[in-house]
């Protein structure tokens, strides 16, 4: 069983902070002619930007050739936080808008896409408390089970989830680090 | 398998359990088609085992013995090992098995000295059944509105009447324990100890699709007379008998029941798994997810047991998350399953036709899902779920279970 205090602090500044704190802890490998993301202060001059978010805690940018591709699980947790910020966010949210005169966190139907959602983030933690194996298949697996999350989440947003800046793209950004991922992985 | 939380002692159980629970399965087919068949179990060493747990040593159970280890079942996280196991080799068996069963996790939380030795007592004497009773045919299992009464007697003692439902193993206990009220409101809930060879106690099977093993019946309580020391609970005061000992029983069975989905859920996986010639490409990568999400799933009904272990309110809204991804799960493999084979599966492949309509019974067991996941929610409103780090038992030195031994 692995020692989970590292991991921890990704998975905590990413719900926090945000993207671009949480890829500042990461360990980073290059891979030539490969994507990866950085905060955005940290490109050298020059390079060409394929995509640029400008998110709480800090702008991420993904481009080709950078120091900036997380490996192994670490970038898991770190999807975890985001998952979790989300969340955070979903609750806050939710619990300001009202239906008729009650707030939208007392409709069943708001709280089993709640429930669902954190019971998807309690199996991903647990799985990774438990397991520090980081074969592809199963990166992918976990992966995907935050991006079934997240989008489960978004839906409870409305359009707030699709503006640029906001969790939305958030979302995205984190769906497109698993993408960069997979990339080296496969 | 590979990482996981378990301790060294509680890896020797899980093998020990699985070698056992190969012979659950025959048994098991033969209970789906006979659920009166028990005669059969006696002499498997999965349902001895069952015979014995949750009885603490220190009233004569001997425990499974292995790597040093005695283990009685007494905490959530040994259930969770063993139980997964077996019900991989059979639910329906597993639940068939005589034993304190969820019975004895409520004497254990509610059971004064007396209580206990009569109850362990039988139980040691020889292998018997029981059953716990909440569920009534009106109100499900929502224990503050039940309505099975108990009343005071002219002599001191108490009498029982009422109805309850899905109740297993009732019609061949020979003890239970059964809730009901004595007064209106939270505090009115009590717990008591029946024998069921009292009269007016009447127990009638239900035919079930799944888990038939199980032998969930209809009881009925036609004043039965209840002794006075037979009332759980009586040296606790009025808020940790009822209601209060419900929850907790509930909080400390419902990792097991979610071990039980898991066993299914891999019970279909590796029957479609042993078919490794069909298994290719897309299919291939499709069902290995599946085996990671198997994983994930018992890693989470692991570490939500060791919550459960651990004491406070947190463990009992992990437990409900555990639940309801188990056995979303036991029906999303066991159809995973039966889709891989096509059509003709359920008519052409008979443990997946038993493992389809047995992971539906884990389902409702405990609380459907629906009900597990308002329980989530309202954990994470309350900040008891959902915020911080979400396992930390697992940095404590607690929660292996079983003790040492010579």
């Amino acid at each position: 069983m692995p020692d989970p205090a590292p991991w921890q602090e990704y998975r905590r500044v990413a719900r926090k902070q945000g993207v671009a704190p949480a890829l500042k802890l990461l360990p980073t490998a290059c891979r030539d002619g490969a994507i990866a993301a950085v905060p955005a202060g940290e490109l050298p001059a020059g390079t060409e930007i394929l995509r640029e978010a400008d998110l709480p805690g800090g702008a991420v940018a993904f481009a080709r050739g950078l120091a900036g591709d997380p490996a192994g699980l670490e970038l898991v947790w770190v999807r975890l936080g985001l998952s979790q910020g989300l969340l955070d966010e979903c609750l806050r949210y939710l619990g300001e808008r009202r239906s008729g005169e009650e707030s939208l966190l007392r409709k069943q139907m708001i709280q089993d896409c709640l429930a669902s959602a954190l019971n998807g983030q309690l199996a991903v933690e647990a799985d990774l408390l438990a397991d520090g194996s980081a074969a592809p298949a199963r990166a992918r697996y976990l992966h995907q089970c935050l991006s079934d999350v997240d989008r489960k989440l978004l839906g409870l947003l409305g359009a707030k989830g699709f503006l640029a800046g906001g969790p939305g793209e958030i979302a995205d950004v984190s769906e497109l680090l698993a993408s960069v991922h997979e990339m080296g992985t496969t | 398998m590979t990482g996981t939380v378990l301790t060294e002692p509680l890896l020797a159980l899980r093998d020990l359990a699985a070698e056992w629970a190969t012979d659950l399965r025959a048994a098991g087919a033969v209970l789906d088609r006979d659920p009166e068949a028990t005669a059969q179990l006696a002499d498997l060493p999965a349902v001895r085992c069952m015979a014995q747990l949750l009885v603490p040593a220190e009233y004569g159970a001997e425990g499974i013995r292995v790597a040093g280890h005695r283990f009685n079942g007494m905490t959530a996280l040994e259930r969770t090992v063993l139980l997964e196991e077996f019900a991989r080799g059979d639910a329906g068996a597993t639940l068939a098995a005589p034993g304190a069963s969820m019975s004895g996790v409520l004497i254990d939380v509610l059971g004064d000295d007396e209580q206990k030795a009569w109850f362990y007592g039988r139980l040691i004497d020889r292998p018997t059944w029981t059953f716990f009773a909440l569920t009534e045919p009106d109100i499900g299992s929502d224990a503050n509105a039940l309505t099975t009464s108990l009343t005071p007697g002219p002599d001191g003692d108490f009498v029982l009447n009422g109805r309850k439902r899905y109740v297993g193993n009732a019609s061949r206990a020979g003890m239970g324990v059964v809730f009901a009220r004595t007064a209106p409101g939270p505090l009115g809930v009590r717990a008591v100890l029946l024998d069921t060879a009292s009269p007016g106690f009447h127990a009638e099977p239900l035919g079930m699709l799944g888990l038939r093993g199980a032998r969930f019946c209809a009881l009925e309580f036609d004043g039965v007379r209840i002794p006075a020391n037979r009332v759980l609970g009586r040296h606790l005061s009025p808020t940790r008998r009822g209601m209060w000992a419900a929850t907790l029983t509930f909080n400390r069975l419902r990792p097991g029941v979610a071990a039980i989905a898991v066993g299914i859920a891999r019970a279909a996986h590796e029957y479609v798994r042993a078919e490794g010639s069909l298994l290719t490409g897309g299919a291939a990568a499709e069902w290995d997810q599946l085996g990671y999400r198997i994983e994930s799933v018992r890693n989470l009904v692991q570490l939500a047991a060791m919550e459960v272990d651990a004491g406070g309110s947190r463990g009992g809204h992990l437990a409900s998350s555990a639940k309801a991804e188990a056995s979303r799960l036991a029906e999303d493999a066991t159809r995973a399953a039966c889709r891989f084979f096509g059509p003709s599966a359920r008519w052409t492949h008979p443990l997946l036709d038993k493992l389809i309509r047995d992971a539906r019974g884990v389902e409702f067991m405990e609380g459907a899902a629906n009900i597990q996941k308002l329980i989530v929610f309202t954990g994470l409103l309350a900040g008891k779920v959902g915020h911080g780090e979400s396992f930390p038992a697992l940095n404590r030195p607690l929660g292996t279970g079983g003790l040492p031994c010579g």
